[in-house]
């Protein structure tokens, strides 16, 4: 990662000679499937200029040459509103790519026209790609591309990344605006009403010799107020910051972006009459039809709470058998190999090898089915356009609590594993709303949590364990609204408040490439952050399991035992070994099993989960795992926070899962004693 | 409803309705865009911009609506839905059916 880091200028001398093509596109054009149809799924992130932006890049390798293709994120314009917005606007100004390719939807292309008109200006190498023509086709719509070239001034191809179609013409155009500096035609004109001020903020910009975009353009961002391009003024040219301060008061930038705004608008439908004939009604009837089932007022959410069990159990049917054989087969495989490599070494390695560190491989193998199998599942969602049903559907209920229904697509992800719901919480609009999400995203009942909770509630309930299970679920869940509604109200408002517009792409069938992206690129974040946090605790607790004496009874985790002993009385439970397993749990949730089969040992006859459930009253039982699935975030949950939000919000997001998940425990154990007595 | 810097022109007397309260199968054409600037710029990036023809999916009187807009499928808070402004579209079968003058 990070050869790239150093092409923070447009110092041309520094720079790769394979030509940069950047990918742009607004959502629900298939831009990740025409990435991946031009660079396969080989391709590694690369670390491009900007805070925290990684930006996926691949090498597009034919016979006449090669390309380094650098995937934007999807976005609807370069108003610099979004997070997304904010990053492609900033790799184009910053890292000036050689060519951008702008994809829009053959069948429904306004919004990548829209992108097109607000790109132009930049006056940077540009293609249209329309992708989705096998779509288009299929729907009657008829494209006149040689039209299209003519009114554009640009190369205009059409693609179906699906199917590999048209790759070879959009390599071809690539080259020849390549071998072309500029786009032959500007972009939409600009409203006269505008002229003379766009002439005086061009004057005044035309001074600053160090921006690393044309003037003009610059002069156009500044009347519409954008603020990353003001501030980018600024920090080139200083000395022009006092007269842009003073010019700009009373200018009217509601007005001015509207009315660009607007004649974009009008310069697309232009396009659309030169280039395009679309049958007379709206052809898409599956995804009316659809839509009229998954977006019913009253169907809607029972079926998203199906589509959500099916997911779970599809989870730990396919994926726990082959997680178990992992952890047994394969590492035990490896600790035999091991032992006797290891006898020369001191005995405390020994243990450190085979306990602390193998555990710790064990426990992120034993992850990686379950997510792997959990992440298929929702890219499927995903990509055959059921996720934006579920931001609609849920959007009621988000609302509440001050977010919109966008940011449920994050928590959603949170079922399988907190840290890429911590991670996707930048989706949000605005800071609040991505905190809020952060400090959420623990509260999803992750598939590790799910492990734990399935491994133990048939030998508490017996048969009354799917019940206690489905309650335990539905308690996470439903501590998100109060917890929500008080940091709603505590966190400083924003002015920004969330506005929910979203598109409702056409429902499609997924894309084996494009869900082989998503799960691939969720495994590897998996790997690199949760992994190695993983791991590293994994030593830790291993270290104060065998210190000082090297016997378990006896270690500094044993003497914690005490300390915690009162507080896990106060919940009812009558074993100092829980609040123990408990604590381990931050390693890891699943670890809470791992630490009670060491804590309890293994006896013949009975099962772990029933030795367990026989030092218990029925109440702490329950209070137990009312306590296992609203604790602390794990290490890699909280290390994701501090990576996102900072420390101060990561220790906070602890602390507030630690009152609510004992309060939640107290209430449980007294309210479940007082009802069935004991 | 009316906010200190909307234009006067929005309200319901000269056949302007908030698109929120259009039902299900109507379609209208934008007018304006009411409420903050950081609201109006994304609506207009989404082409809620005046001239626009939208046309409501779904409705149900509380929660987000969803609207056609060109060939595009929007789903819109209520709260956003009730800022703009549109005109409705009224449809003319073609077999007027005036009631018969008394």
């Amino acid at each position: 990662m990070g050869h790239c880091a150093s092409t923070t200028t447009v110092d041309r001398s520094v720079r790769t000679s394979v030509p940069r093509v950047a990918l742009l596109g607004p959502p629900n054009v298939g831009k990740s499937s025409l990435f991946t149809a031009l660079t396969g799924i080989h391709r590694h992130v690369g670390n491009w200029p900007g805070k925290t932006v990684t930006l996926r890049e691949g090498r597009a390798r034919f016979p006449q040459g090669e390309y380094l293709v650098v995937d934007l994120p999807g976005t609807y314009g370069l108003g610099g509103h979004s997070e997304e917005e904010r990053e492609a606007l900033r790799f184009l100004l910053e890292a000036r790519p050689d060519v951008v390719v702008v994809v829009a939807n053959a069948a429904a292309p306004e919004y990548g026209l829209y992108l097109l008109a607000d790109v132009l200006p930049l006056g940077l190498p540009t293609v249209l790609a329309l992708n989705m023509a096998d779509v288009a086709e299929q729907q009657g719509v008829h494209i006149d591309l040689e039209a299209l070239r003519r009114h554009l001034g640009v190369p205009v191809v059409l693609v179906s990344a699906a199917r590999g179609q048209g790759l070879e013409a959009l390599l071809q155009a690539i080259a020849h605006a390549l071998s072309r500096p500029r786009p032959t035609r500007a972009a939409p004109e600009i409203p006269q009403a505008w002229h003379e001020t766009l002439a005086r903020w061009e004057a005044l910009l035309d001074r600053c010799s160090r921006l690393p975009f044309p003037a003009s353009w610059a002069a156009l961002k500044v009347l519409e107020g954008h603020p990353l391009v003001e501030a980018l003024v600024r920090e080139r040219c200083p000395e022009l910051a006092a007269e842009l301060q003073t010019q700009r008061s009373g200018n009217g930038h509601r007005e001015a972006f509207l009315d660009l705004a607007s004649a974009r608008y009008a310069w697309v439908q232009a396009a659309l009459q030169v280039g395009f004939r679309f049958p007379d009604s709206p052809t898409d009837a599956l995804t009316d039809r659809l839509d009229r089932v998954l977006t019913h007022p009253y169907l809607g959410l029972p079926l998203l709470l199906i589509v959500l069990a099916g997911v779970y159990w599809l989870t730990f049917r396919l994926a726990l058998p082959l997680s178990d054989w992992l952890q047994t087969a394969l590492l035990g495989g490896l600790a035999r190999a091991l032992v006797p490599m290891l006898r020369p070494a001191p005995a405390w390695f020994q243990d450190l090898v085979l306990q602390g560190v193998l555990s710790g491989v064990g426990l992120v193998l034993s992850f990686f089915p379950i997510l792997a199998v959990f992440f298929t599942a929702l890219a499927v969602l995903e990509d055959v356009g059921y996720m934006a049903r579920v931001a609609y559907i849920m959007h009621r209920t988000m609302a509440r609590i001050g977010l919109s229904g966008r940011v449920f697509l994050p928590l959603f992800l949170g079922f399988g594993c907190n840290v890429p719901a911590v991670l996707g919480a930048r989706i949000a609009d605005s800071r609040k709303a991505r905190l809020m999400a952060v400090l959420l995203a623990p509260f999803m009942p992750c598939t590790a949590r799910m492990a734990v909770v399935t491994f133990l509630a048939p030998a508490f309930f017996g048969p009354q364990a799917p019940v206690v299970v489905w309650f335990l679920v539905t308690l996470n869940l439903l501590a998100l609204l109060p917890v929500g509604l008080l940091l709603n109200r505590w966190l400083p408002q924003e002015e920004a408040a969330a506005a929910f517009i979203m598109e409702m792409p056409p429902y499609r069938r997924p894309q084996p490439r494009v869900v082989a992206l998503f799960v691939w690129e969720n495994l590897r974040e998996f790997v690199t952050k949760a992994g190695t946090v993983i791991l590293l605790v994994a030593v830790g607790v291993w270290a104060l399991s065998y210190f000082p004496s090297g016997d378990v009874y006896d270690s500094y985790l044993a003497r914690l035992g005490p300390w915690l002993a009162p507080l896990g009385r106060w919940l009812g439970w009558s074993d100092w070994r829980l609040p123990v397993a408990l604590l381990t749990s931050f390693l890891a949730k699943e670890n809470t099993i791992a630490t009670l089969g060491v804590l309890y040992g293994l006896e013949p006859g009975s099962t772990l989960a029933q030795n367990v459930a026989e030092v218990l009253h029925p109440a702490a039982r329950l209070s137990f795992l009312v306590v296992q699935m609203l604790f602390v975030p794990c290490a890699a949950t909280v290390s994701a926070i501090r990576q996102e939000v900072g420390l101060r919000w990561a220790v906070f997001s602890v602390l507030l899962m630690l009152a609510v998940s004992l309060l939640a425990g107290a209430l449980t154990f007294y309210g479940v004693r007082a009802v069935v007595g004991g | 409803m009316q906010r200190d810097h909307a234009p006067h022109v929005l309200n319901h007397g000269n056949g302007l309705r908030p698109l929120a309260d259009l039902p299900e199968g109507a379609r209208a054409v934008v007018v304006a865009i009411q409420g903050g600037k950081a609201l109006a710029r994304r609506m207009a990036v989404f082409g809620f911009t005046p001239g626009a023809q939208v046309e409501m999916l779904r409705n149900v009187g509380r929660g987000p609506v969803l609207v056609r807009l060109q060939r595009h499928r929007l789903a819109l808070g209520r709260g956003e839905a009730e800022k703009v402004w549109v005109r409705p579209i009224v449809a003319r079968p073609a077999t007027a059916s005036l009631p018969p003058n008394k």
